[in-house]
């Protein structure tokens, strides 16, 4: 039997709990993918002013490698801040409504999140495979490889908004609780 | 086009999405209007991202998280009482103090305020009432968006082009900085003296000041050389950004010894989600941007203010009031990304010096941050003070006029903001 006390709104339904436990497991491996990137980047750029300033020398394709984790660790990190409430909007207007109202607002808009990016994800698909064939500059590597991290990120931001449209704004204050 | 990127725009952004996720609605509106294929929209917004200079920012804040996991909190909050906490509003002038160098460490103003905070807020609090020490500690991190490194001038320049460079704003923002430092201690010492609170921290002591300085010149350091690094030309921004982490980690690692390889891995996710905030609205108002720019906006709209006004003075006046205005509501961030593409050409056309527009531009969106019922660092604040709004609004005005009158100081003598850079060479 569910703990309703614990853990309100995963008494919603099998469906929403297996979701809420696919957004666990995808947060998890994109923290790690997040830190392994943003790692790689600091310790690339670090490594290129040492070659360059005391060495005389540089890094070939590290200005390239170290562009392509920042752009990683920049999409995978914009779900994780829906999660956290880092992209801010304007709630002056919003604020004033009678909180069912503003709830069932929040939920409304997250389901439109939700629709933006699922529709950014459809379309990203066939600009990957246009990009597929063409290389980056200076390594052989597909240029695709930059789109795919715009694909995981609208993937993981579709399923964050819509759990936050079917459980509401507070759902993850609520099932962390 | 245009009408029904701007509308689309507001009707999300009234009703509280997120201003990235509006800007991304707009972006499809001003698409779909123009009969164009939704793909340009993933390809811009990739390339909006693929940017060297962009770098800067999350490695800035990453150094600033290393150098507050270092310990380096209580060795600021040391240095800064050994010199002035004897004195009229001693702990509110350390936070000060202690605000203007971890904004030369950090360059964010939010991260100050968390930092700041969480570290003052409970000493500050035995002192003064609650409201006060949140208002100081609010305007001690405001410092952090001026005093460079700035992450907000860095935004900038990348907004504006090759019109202005990233060292010529920091250096920009020193004599206004330092400005406001002062004018925040004078006022901390005033409404201290009249409220009679108590004199706080250890008398002055010579040695005592000078064990503390030795304890912190490994973090005064810092600012110097990265932003004397980047301002002598030595490196870029984003260099000097890498040589700031490089720089954290040494003094967490082997001189406080408070860093510990378990605290990376959050020290790297809290900065790459910060700065993925950055990232989100960059990302999707390149899209709103391609689409202005299909429709002429900036060129439209650079004649129709000329044709209402041919006085520099005048159009800075107007779109300082804009700015107050818009800073009121929108976060700064989306603010630079969205206007500095529209009025930094507009200003060069004028014949303003890009330095002087640019910091202004920076500075109004700055005090935007803390002018109530909005201001973002006011939210933070309550949050971490545990205070309502009205009690923070109430005790933060004479901090915000203050702000304000800077800023007024700034525009009637540009030499103020310009007389630095110029004399370095930008």
């Amino acid at each position: 039997m569910p703990d309703n006390k614990q853990e309100p709104a995963l008494a919603a339904g099998s469906i929403f709990k297996l979701l809420i436990n696919l957004v666990r497991g995808i947060d998890s491996l994109s923290f790690w993918a997040v830190v392994i990137c943003m790692a790689l980047m600091a310790a690339l750029v670090s490594a290129q002013v040492f070659f360059r300033y005391i060495l005389s020398s540089s890094i070939d394709s590290a200005d390239e490698l170290s562009r392509l984790f920042f752009v990683w660790a920049m999409f995978l990190a914009i779900p994780h801040g829906i999660k956290s409430g880092v992209h801010i909007g304007i709630d002056v207007i919003v604020r004033r409504l009678a909180e069912n109202i503003r709830t069932q607002l929040s939920r409304l808009m997250s389901l439109a999140g939700a629709m933006l990016m699922g529709l950014v994800f459809v379309v990203t698909i066939s600009v990957i495979g246009d990009k597929w064939q063409e290389l980056m500059p200076t390594m052989d590597i597909t240029a695709a490889v930059y789109y795919i991290a715009v694909l995981i990120a609208t993937g993981h931001a579709f399923l964050h908004l819509l759990v936050l449209a079917w459980g509401g704004p507070e759902i993850w204050q609520e099932i962390e609780q | 086009m245009t009408v029904v990127v701007i509308v689309v725009f507001l009707i999300f952004a009234l009703l509280a999405m997120p201003l990235a996720f509006a800007l991304g609605f707009a972006s499809l509106g001003g698409l779909f209007v123009a009969e164009m294929d939704f793909s340009v929209m993933p390809q811009r917004m990739m390339h909006a991202i693929d940017n060297f200079p962009l770098m800067a920012i999350p490695l800035f804040m990453l150094a600033g998280e290393l150098m507050v996991s270092a310990g380096i909190m209580q060795r600021l909050i040391d240095f800064a009482n050994s010199i002035i906490g004897r004195v009229h509003g001693g702990l509110a002038h350390v936070a000060i103090v202690s605000g203007m160098i971890l904004a030369a460490v950090s360059g964010a103003a939010v991260a100050s305020a968390s930092a700041l905070g969480s570290t003052l807020v409970p000493s500050m609090r035995k002192q003064y009432d609650t409201g006060y020490s949140s208002a100081v500690i609010a305007s001690a991190s405001n410092l952090g968006a001026i005093i460079p490194p700035s992450n907000a001038m860095i935004v900038y320049a990348l907004m504006a082009g090759s019109s202005v460079s990233v060292g010529g704003l920091f250096m920009a923002g020193v004599v206004p900085g330092i400005i406001l430092t002062i004018g925040f201690m004078t006022l901390a010492s005033y409404i201290s003296r009249k409220r009679n609170y108590p004199l706080t921290g250890d008398g002055f002591n010579i040695r005592h000041v000078i064990t503390q300085t030795r304890r912190a010149i490994v973090i005064i350091m810092m600012p110097v050389i990265v932003v004397g690094g980047i301002v002598g030309g030595v490196f870029t921004a984003t260099e000097g950004a890498a040589i700031a982490v490089v720089y954290s980690l040494i003094i967490g690692f082997f001189i406080t010894r408070k860093l510990k390889l378990a605290d990376l891995p959050g020290a790297l996710f809290r900065a790459a989600v910060t700065a993925a905030m950055v990232g989100a609205l960059i990302a999707f108002a390149a899209t709103v941007t391609f689409v202005f720019t299909i429709d002429l906006v900036p060129m439209r709209l650079t004649s129709f203010i000329q044709e209402f006004t041919a006085d520099p003075q005048v159009f800075i006046i107007l779109v300082m009031v804009l700015l107050i205005i818009v800073g009121m509501f929108i976060e700064s961030n989306a603010a630079y990304i969205m206007l500095v593409p529209l009025f930094a050409p507009i200003a060069l056309s004028y014949g303003i010096d890009p330095l002087y527009f640019g910091f202004l531009f920076v500075l109004n969106l700055v005090v935007g941050m803390m002018t109530p019922p909005v201001g973002v660092l006011l939210f933070v604040m309550c949050g971490i003070s545990k205070i309502t709004m009205s009690e923070m609004i109430h005790s933060v005005w004479p901090f915000v006029i203050l702000q304000y009158i800077v800023l007024i100081l700034c525009a009637v003598f540009p030499q103020i903001v310009t007389g630095l850079p110029h004399y370095l060479g930008y």
